[in-house]
């Protein structure tokens, strides 16, 4: 029952060793209800998890050449519950990626590097920003 | 007959004078042949001069007025004909012209009988509709049948941009985006009648497109024949809100509808109620007197309750007095007891004594008894005396015989006789007076006997009246009882009483309330009524209006029915435009030249909250807040024709304000003259709310931003303020180390060279006082220096093989001379079963047996300091070992055990000055041990000793066992070791030479890096110190050069004077082996220097190998981890296994990727590795050669590179996961 209060969130790397990392980190700054997945295929499983916000690496099919991609999977997500804000993680400093991860409806995207999970922590903050105004908006909005 | 004739003429004729409207007889020729009065008042001609002139020639178009007649002759009437009288003073009349031949009896036709109406009013009208579409903001459009536009308003040009002549006859769904929609909505039109809401889009020539909403009904010529489509469109997009509301208006028109019949049913509710509330008003009256007769008998009970209470109160007194009483009776009692009891007693004591007088009387009894047998014995020897008398008698007769001779005798005897006889009475006397006393005794005997019987008798009666009295105060104790009960009855009733009461007026209250809320409720739905009525007032009143209205437009519609279409078609124009103008939402008034009001809709009154009669030619500035911004709105309108969305304020005779927006254009007669501006204003209140709250919101939030801005701010000074101040901390450390000890580095070494050169006792002595403070000094600094570092979290601890035993016996060596010095013994106990090899930190091992060996040393005045190691546990992988340090020296008090390991704490404040030292020592003691997951302990006597006892786990290992034979010799390859010294400053170089000669080292000295590689070229050395700042090339320099380009692996020990982390961190990237702080500590020098010596002579035979190997620096460091984690052991296990589980296969995959030529699997598991490098503190480079060979890997630029970087890769990684594992085990073990 404690959990509810929590944000859930989604880590999706095939990286375990960053995969904990990244979950000892949101551990250790908020209070947060993790869960992680090695793959895209797990996370879209247990989709009905109802996270909060879902932190995905863009490489799941790195070394598992028949893994869903982070692209595909994102898709998934999206056609699931277009409202999820998913965060995309890569190793990779490319515009394309990044480029082509906004296209498809991911909420921001994220170098993996010292400073990724300093910026993933401000995202979460920006996501619930975001999502608090919006609804104040919708609230003005259905006042007029 | 002819005189009626005549008769009938006349009045034909005074009728057709008495028209209002124009008649006119009209000659085949065109000629008029005969007018009215009122043809001569509409054209200003006398009838003379009219008679016989041409028809058409007073008007102003006569062609068309020939048309007419013409038309007349032809079809044998004209309707409704429209035509322009002209006045001969100029002035124009629009007519209608009804016209019709007349004939003779034979059927010739005589003439046109023609019939003007006068239009010009109707005209007006007209055009005041027009003038109000036109000003209307709604674009409002008619459309024909066939769906072509036949009129527009100058709205509709607005919002479509397109002209008014462009506009009509174009087909009317052109301008809409979706014009299959408009065309269903107006098919739809002709089909209901009508259509309401139908929201459209309608697309404006520059592409600007508009949300409407369409509200269209067909209209109709009088015979019902459908003539097209008004359509009036809403723009919606500005105002959804406005439909909103509109929908509400209509729902709350449902609902006021609703609300009217609830009214109704409320109305009746409300008489139901009204009479409820007078059946409540009387019930609440009846209550209300019932209240009071309750309140009154509340009251009464109450008084009677208070008087209850009084009576209470006295009954309480009473009791009390009773209570008094019964106490005093009981007290009285008692004493009536006591009484009784000691009548009883005396009663007792007088039965007793009774019984003793009986016993008595018995006695006396008993005595009168023995007295009466005295008597009788008495009486019988009286008996026996007189029958001895007679006896003597006899004997006296015989004596008398006897007695002649002896007379004497006999006389004698006579006497003796006498006498006896004397004694008789005597005795007899004394016989009656005992009877007497006897009689008496047996007298008194009775009267005691009665005496006690009344005693009896008495005591009875005493015991009685008790009795009787005991019951009394019984009966008064139950009677008492029985008033208590009584009293607790009554108060119980009284109490019971005062809570009816109080629900009483409780209930009261509650009726009171209600019927007060009914009341109220009643007020309010008299005044709800009312105000329904009011508004039905107002309804029916507008109602009434609208149908006086509309009686008029029928009466009118009645006399014009003999007029046609087109009259009609204004007529309905005007009707349609009135009631848009009365069904519109926003207030429309119009304005007389002069600023009166001349007309109004339903909205204005409303708003106003003032009726039509009491609006109309009221001044229109009255109504606004601002008069003089509303003249200036209306003067606008006269100057320039209209005005657009001015805003103003309105105000309700109540004082409520509505902000409007106004809109006004003129409306002229006919002769283009202005005749006043009709004005529309749109109520703005909600949306200027809505705006209003809007702003508020945003300030709101902006003021949140702002706040939480400032607290970030705040935040970010607060960390700037921590951060300068860890700064400032830093800072002062690296302040304190360059400051303090190069001072210090000159001093006492120079002490140290002074005390070798010749000098007197006095002097030597001295200049020992200067080293030993100055060593003093030095220590205490190098303790601040090392407990600052574990505080800030710094002290790491190193994993390398070492021989613990040497170690021991090496670092003990440093105190001989000491302990020597104090006539001490030294003895030490080595436990053989310790592995000859372990893995652990051998200076921090060294630090803390120095540390507290000199407190032995430092405490210890005679005796003998023990130093040993015990094994305590060992399995395959590590062991456990005790090692403790014993003195027999002061000891500490028991109660100073526990805190001696606090920072500057020391036994006694009386030992520092005795015996010096920082109070740091233990400190710092703890902190080396703990963190390497051991334990200290100590245990101590006073004046006995101290032992301290310290448990460390060492890992076991393998290496460098074979070296085991190099140690022994490991005094003598000491001896003979070559140590380069590369400093740049005299003073220093001197110092350093010195202390090296002191262990016996061969030195050579380098001013800078250059020089000592020139040397390095041409000898071996064993060992280098290195300065790191010097001219030409400083150590980092030096040292890469001697790492990378000579290839030697010969030890390094930095000389620093900063120990700030960075350099420290530098050192080690460079590939130096280790450093040492200025000044120069000989023994922790002698120490490192010792450690490195034993490290290199093992390692010295094989030739270059592998740098990686070489250079036994741990390649990993947990720093990262630890701090992430914030040092959680679990955490940092669970990564390390996440580590040592990836790793390996990653490898795999990476080489056979690199052998099969994959360069995508390559590319992907590099890829892959690449986060780890950071994770687990392996060097950056690595990460970089792991992102080239993904670059590599990714461009599929196969360079001979990267089968060699991938093979670096591999052995560094190979070394992280051995390294890890040993970490891992080490968490595991220390857990």
């Amino acid at each position: 029952m404690a959990n509810e209060n929590k944000i859930k969130l989604f880590l999706v790397d095939d990286d375990a060793l960053y995969l904990k990392l990244m979950e000892i980190e949101f551990l250790e700054h908020g209070d947060f209800d993790i869960e992680t997945y090695p793959t895209g295929e797990l996370c879209i499983a247990n989709l009905s998890h109802n996270p909060d916000i879902i932190i995905l690496d863009y490489y799941l099919d790195g070394v598992n050449k028949n893994a869903m991609n982070g692209i595909e999977t994102l898709d998934k997500i999206k056609a699931a519950n277009p409202t999820i804000p998913v965060v995309m993680l890569s190793s990779q400093d490319k515009i394309d990626i990044a480029i082509s991860c906004m296209h498809h409806g991911a909420f921001d995207y994220v170098v993996k590097s010292e400073t990724a999970f300093m910026r993933l922590q401000k995202i979460i903050t920006a996501i619930f920003e975001f999502k608090k105004i919006e609804k104040q908006l919708n609230w003005y909005m259905e006042r007029m | 007959m002819e005189s009626q004739t005549i008769k009938n003429t006349n009045y034909a004729r005074s009728l057709i004078e008495a028209s209002l409207d124009p008649f006119v007889t009209i000659s085949l020729e065109g000629k008029i042949t005969d007018v009215n009065e009122a043809s001569i008042k509409a054209t200003g001609i006398s009838r003379k001069k009219l008679i016989n002139t041409n028809f058409s020639d007073y008007f102003t178009d006569s062609k068309k007025a020939q048309e007419g007649y013409r038309q007349v002759f032809e079809k044998g009437f004209v309707s409704d004909y429209p035509l322009t009288i002209k006045h001969k003073n100029g002035n124009l009349t629009d007519v209608l012209y009804n016209a019709s031949v007349y004939k003779d009896n034979k059927g010739n036709v005589l003439g046109v009988f023609a019939a003007a109406r006068d239009i010009t009013e109707q005209k007006q009208s007209s055009q005041y509709a027009r003038s109000l579409i036109e000003a209307s903001l709604d674009p409002l459009v008619t459309i024909s049948p066939e769906g072509k536009i036949t009129d527009v308003n100058e709205a509709s040009i607005k919002v479509t941009g397109v002209s008014r002549k462009k506009l009509i006859n174009t087909n009317f769904s052109d301008y809409f985006t979706d014009p299959k929609k408009a065309q269903e909505g107006y098919l739809k039109v002709f089909k209901k009648g009508f259509v309401v809401d139908y929201p459209l889009t309608i697309k404006h020539t520059n592409g600007k497109l508009t949300d409407v909403s369409y509200n269209a009904s067909i209209y109709k010529d009088d015979a019902g024949n459908v003539l097209g489509v008004f359509a009036a469109a809403r723009d919606v997009t500005e105002q959804k809100w406005a439909k909103d509301l509109r929908k509400a208006n209509v729902e709350l028109a449902f609902q006021n509808k609703e609300k009217g019949k609830r009214a109704e049913e409320l109305i009746i509710a409300n008489e139901e109620l009204a009479f409820q509330n007078n059946e409540k008003g009387k019930r609440a009256d009846e209550l209300a007197i019932a209240n009071k007769e309750l309140a009154f008998q509340n009251d009464e009970k109450e008084k009677r309750a208070d008087e209850l209470a009084i009576a209470n109160k006295e009954l309480a007194f009473q009791n009390d007095e009773k209570g008094k009483r019964a106490d005093e009776l009981a007290i009285a009692n008692k004493e009536l007891a006591f009484q009784n009891d000691e009548k009883g007693k005396r009663a007792e004591e007088l039965v007793i004594a009774n019984k003793e007088l009986a016993f008595q009387n018995d006695e006396k009894g008993k005595r009168a008894e023995e007295l009466a047998i005295a008597n009788k014995e008495l009486a019988f020897q009286n008996d026996e005396k007189e029958k001895r008398a007679a006896e003597l008698v006899i004997a006296n007769e015989e004596l008398a015989f006897q007695n002649e001779v002896k007379e004497k005798r006999a006389a004698e005897l006579v006497i003796a006789n006498e006498e006896l006889a004397f004694q008789n009475d005597e005795k007899e006397k004394r016989a009656a007076e005992l009877v007497i006393a006897n009689e008496e005794l047996a007298f008194q005997n009775n009267e005691k006997e009665k005496r006690s019987a009344e005693l009896v008798i008495a005591n009875q009666e005493l015991a009685f009246q008790n009795n009787e009295k005991e019951k009394r105060a019984a009966e008064l104790v139950i009677a008492n009882g029985k008033l208590e009960y009584q009293n607790k009855v009554k108060e119980k009733r009284a109490a019971e009483l005062v809570i009816a009461n109080e629900e009483l007026a409780f209930q009261n209250k509650e009726k009171e309330k209600r019927a007060a809320e009914l009341v109220i409720a009643n007020e309010e739905l008299v005044f709800q009524t009312k105000v329904k009525e009011k508004r039905a007032a107002e309804l029916v009143l507008a109602n009434e209006e609208l149908a006086l209205q509309n009686i008029e437009a029928i009466k009118q519609g009645i006399t014009n029915k003999e007029l046609e279409a087109s009259n009609l078609d204004i007529k309905l124009d005007s009707q349609y435009s009135l009631s848009l103008i009365e069904a519109s939402l926003d207030p429309l008034v119009t304005i007389s030249r002069a600023g009166k009001i001349t007309d109004m809709n339903e909205a204005l009154t409303n708003i106003t909250g003032l009726t039509r009669e009491e609006l109309t030619d009221t001044e229109f500035l009255d109504y606004f807040t601002e008069p003089q911004k509303a003249r200036a709105v209306y003067q606008d309108v006269f100057a320039n024709g209209s005005v657009t969305n001015s805003p103003l304020t309105l105000r309700h005779k109540n004082g409520k304000l509505t902000d409007v927006l106004f809109n006004g254009s003129v409306y002229k007669d006919d002769d283009g003259n202005v005749d006043g501006i009709v004005i529309v204003a749109r109520d703005v209140t909600e949306q200027k709310r809505i705006a209003t709250e809007l702003n508020e919101a945003i300030i709101f939030a902006e003021m949140a931003t702002a706040i939480a801005e400032d607290a970030k701010i705040k935040a970010e000074k607060a960390t700037i303020i921590a951060e300068n101040a860890m700064k400032a901390k830093q800072q002062f450390l690296s302040n304190m180390s360059h400051e303090i000890r190069t001072p210090m580095n000159a001093i006492i070494g120079f002490t140290k060279v002074v005390l070798k050169t010749a000098l007197t006792a006095k002097q030597k002595e001295y200049l020992k006082a200067i080293k030993i403070s100055g060593d003093a000094l030095i220590v205490l600094i190098n303790d601040i220096l090392d407990l600052a570092k574990v505080d800030a979290g710094k002290m790491t601890f190193e994993q390398i093989p070492f021989k613990m035993s040497l170690s021991i016996s090496a670092m003990l060596h440093l105190f001989e001379t000491k302990i020597r010095e104090k006539n001490l013994k030294l003895v030490k106990e080595y436990d053989d079963r310790i592995p000859g090899v372990l893995v652990g930190d051998p200076v921090r091992l060294h630090q803390i047996i120095m540390n507290l060996v000199s407190n032995a040393v430092k405490f210890t005045t005679k005796g003998k300091i023990t130093v040993g190691a015990k094994l305590l546990s060992e399995d395959d992988k590590e062991v456990t070992v005790e090692f403790f340090v014993s003195d027999t020296g002061i000891g500490i008090p028991e109660n100073k055990i526990e805190s001696i390991f606090e920072n500057f704490q020391q036994a006694s404040s009386g030992t520092s000055r005795l015996y010096g030292g920082t109070g740091l020592g233990l400190a710092i003691v703890k902190q080396l041990i703990e963190p390497q997951g051991g334990s200290i302990r100590v245990t101590s006597k006073v004046n006995e000793g101290s032992t301290f006892f310290f448990i460390l786990s060492f890992l076991k290992t393998k290496a460098e066992v074979e070296t085991e034979s190099q140690f022994m010799e490991l005094d003598t390859d000491i001896k003979n070791t070559k140590v380069l010294v590369v400093e740049d400053i005299p003073l220093n170089q001197l110092l350093m030479r010195t202390i090296l000669d002191d262990f016996g080292f061969e030195c050579d000295i380098a001013g800078n890096g250059k020089i000592a590689i020139e040397k390095m070229e041409t000898k071996i050395y064993d060992l280098i110190l290195m300065d790191l700042q010097m001219p030409e090339m400083n150590g980092f320099e030096a040292t890469e050069y001697i790492r990378n380009k000579m290839k030697s692996k010969v030890p390094i020990i930095a000389l620093t004077a900063d120990v700030t982390t960075v350099d420290l961190a530098k050192c080690k990237a460079v590939g130096m082996n280790d450093y040492i702080a200025k000044p120069v500590d000989d023994r922790l020098l002698y120490s490192k220097m010792v450690g490195f010596l034993k490290k290199s002579s093992v390692t010295i035979e094989p030739d270059v190998r592998e740098l990686a190997k070489i250079v036994k620096i741990k390649c990993t460091n947990l720093n990262y981890l630890n701090e992430r984690t914030k040092s959680n052991r679990v955490l940092m296990m669970e990564m390390i296994s996440l580590y040592l589980e990836q790793t390996p296969p990653l490898i795999g995959t990476m080489k056979q990727s690199l052998f099969d030529k994959d360069w995508k699997l390559l590319q992907a598991t590099v890829h892959k590795m690449i986060p780890s490098f950071s994770i687990m503190g392996i060097s950056a480079d690595y990460e970089k050669m792991a992102r080239e060979i993904q670059e590599y890997a990714s461009t599929q630029q196969q360079t001979n590179n990267i089968s060699e970087m991938v093979l670096k890769l591999e052995e560094i990684c190979m070394q992280a996961c051995s390294e890890l594992e040993e970490d891992f085990n080490i968490f595991k073990n220390n857990k």
